[in-house]
């Protein structure tokens, strides 16, 4: 498989629970070596997709291929090559995080007991958890908990990793080493990820996918997805009569909509215009022809991410 | 991708239904043996048989027949323990979570459920049989209670059949319900049910290895260990038979539990 080629590929992938779709026609397209954000709110049909993708639940209709194999036909054959990390991952508790490692390697490899040490030991020291390596996992937090699921997601070092809300149960320091290694992965292995933290996607992802209500509302590269969101609008804070300053926006050919945000003799417009070129040469000069007004704030609107998932979510795309 | 980094390491080859199978048996009796749950099993069931065996065996007016009977009731209780033993194999891991993490890697599913059964069937039938019962042979040497070592393992073989059935009945269970609950009280329930069915029944169930029914001297596992004649012999067969039907059932319902 080349770069470029898609390492997980569905076509109307549907899973159904007594007649009710969890998961409606999906067409995901995730790309070799991406680091593929699985966006959605709860219960849009994140965890639902990735089990029909493991092989542990089966889909009600439509195919999907990972690797180029078979989902449901293949699954052994494609489990060899993934790395899985479940939401709240659990273990078994007799077992210390050494011994879990152990397990986990014991899947994927055969020989010398110190050679799967070693790789144990590489997988502690990347997830930093080599103080904590003999002590039963019944002891630890949700954080090291999640970082022994990364571990041994990573033990065999898999073409794919799925993981699902790897950073959900973490601290803001636990969430920016947890990233780290994500972003380490991208060099030798595809990372598929779910999670509501916008942020995170935004700071590690190339690809995203927006799942509500069991479908897509938007797929592509974060540049694209963010183009997507193609209103241009700028934020203006001024004094003075607003009502005269949105009425000189209004009558501008290149001005949208203007809305006003007042706070005593203050506002903030949100002016949305068509072009930005007429909007950053005369925008702020039609508001100062008026001599009563004083501009104290004027900036371009950047799109991000939360609002392109916002209006995605609620603005429509539930069908 | 890159096969082991690690001088002598070697990605596993196994294919179809044993996918998987080594490490999970390794587990799987790692979870027996490699923990204190063996020696704390055995410790208490031979304490629990050979303590009850002593009131009797060592009392004003020992008697061989009620030894032997006492024996196969409290073997019982060790069948029934197990019910209490098993019910978080298969439900517990599915509710926890770790049955969809381990059948996340590379193995079959008929892999998952033979580590669940052999490991847990060898653990229980070591720890709260055959060493609480090669204990009761001593026992009864030094009381000078005799007992053919042959007949006695004949004995203890019908007692493992009726550990295997609550076994298999609450693996089977564990497939078929995601709550614990039904998965230790149907046990339990038909544990001490059977006996309010009536001789007629009870003759032919579970029950009548370990207590005397329908007037007789002995339960099964007694008439066995003093060599007298079996008359309920057929709940032996209905026994093993009910083992196969509920390992099957379970085997057929977890290829196709979603997780």
């Amino acid at each position: 498989m080349g770069e470029g080629e898609l390492v997980v590929a569905t076509d109307a992938l549907t899973k159904s629970y007594g007649g009710v779709d969890a998961v409606k026609a999906l067409r995901l397209e995730v790309p070799r070596h991406s680091i593929f954000g699985f966006l959605g709110p709860n219960g849009a049909g994140k965890t639902t997709t990735m089990k029909m993708l493991l092989g542990l639940i089966r889909p009600s209709g439509g195919t999907g291929s990972i690797f180029g194999l078979d989902i449901v036909r293949d699954s052994p054959e494609i489990r060899a090559r993934i790395g899985y990390l479940p939401q709240d991952p659990r273990f078994y508790e007799h077992m210390s995080a050494r011994e879990t490692l152990r397990f986990a390697a014991g899947f994927f490899f055969s020989g010398p007991a110190a050679g799967i040490d070693a790789r144990v030991e590489r997988m502690l020291a990347l997830v930093g958890l080599e103080d904590k390596a003999d002590r039963p996992i019944k002891s630890f937090s949700g954080g090291e908990r999640q970082r022994l699921g990364i571990a041994q997601a990573q033990i065999h070092e898999p073409e794919l990793l799925i993981l699902d809300e790897p950073a959900a149960a973490l601290d803001p320091l636990g969430r920016r080493d947890v990233l780290a290694i994500l972003e380490g992965f991208r060099e030798t292995s595809t990372v598929f990820y779910s999670t509501h933290i916008l942020d995170d996607v935004q700071r590690v992802s190339d690809t995203v996918c927006i799942l509500n209500k069991g479908e897509i509302a938007a797929q592509g590269s974060i540049g694209d997805v963010l183009a997507g969101g193609d209103e241009i609008a700028y934020a203006v804070e001024v004094r003075g009569d607003v009502g005269r300053a949105r009425a000189a926006l209004l009558a501008q050919a290149w001005v949208t909509e203007v809305s006003v945000a007042a706070r005593g003799d203050a506002a903030t417009l949100r002016v949305t215009v068509t072009d930005p070129e007429p909007a950053d040469a005369h925008m702020q000069r039609v508001l100062l022809e008026d001599e009563s007004l004083v501009v104290t704030q004027f900036r371009r609107e950047t799109t991000d991410l939360e609002r392109i998932f916002i209006d995605l979510v609620e603005g429509g795309h539930d069908g | 991708m890159a096969s082991g980094d690690v001088a002598g390491l070697v990605r596993l080859d196994e294919r179809g239904w044993r996918r998987g199978m080594t490490n999970l048996m390794r587990a799987g009796f790692g979870a027996w043996w490699r923990t204190s749950t063996w020696w704390v099993q055995a410790l208490l069931w031979t304490a629990v048989i050979n303590g009850s065996l002593a009131v009797v065996i060592w009392g004003d007016a020992p008697d061989d027949v009620s030894a032997f009977t006492l024996f196969g009731v409290m073997t019982m209780f060790a069948a029934i323990a197990v019910a209490i033993v098993m019910q978080e194999a298969i439900v517990g891991e599915k509710r926890s979570g770790t049955a969809a993490w381990v059948l996340s890697k590379p193995t079959s599913r008929t892999a998952f459920m033979l580590s669940k059964l052999v490991p847990n069937a060898v653990g229980a039938l070591a720890t709260m049989l055959v060493i609480p019962s090669a204990a009761t042979l001593l026992h009864l040497a030094v009381a000078g209670v005799e007992v053919s070592p042959l007949r006695f393992a004949l004995g203890v073989t019908v007692a493992a059949l009726n550990l295997l059935f609550y076994l298999t009945l609450t693996l089977m269970l564990g497939t078929l319900f995601n709550g614990a609950g039904p998965v230790i009280a149907v046990p339990l329930a038909f544990a001490f049910g059977q006996q309010l069915l009536g001789p007629a029944v009870t003759a032919y169930l579970p029950w009548s290895l370990v207590v005397p029914v329908g007037g007789a001297e002995s339960s099964v596992i007694g008439a066995i260990i003093g060599g007298e004649p079996v008359e309920t012999s057929a709940a032996i067969v209905v026994t093993a038979v009910a083992c196969v039907v509920f390992t099957v059932v379970a085997f057929w319902r977890w290829a196709r539990t979603e997780l």
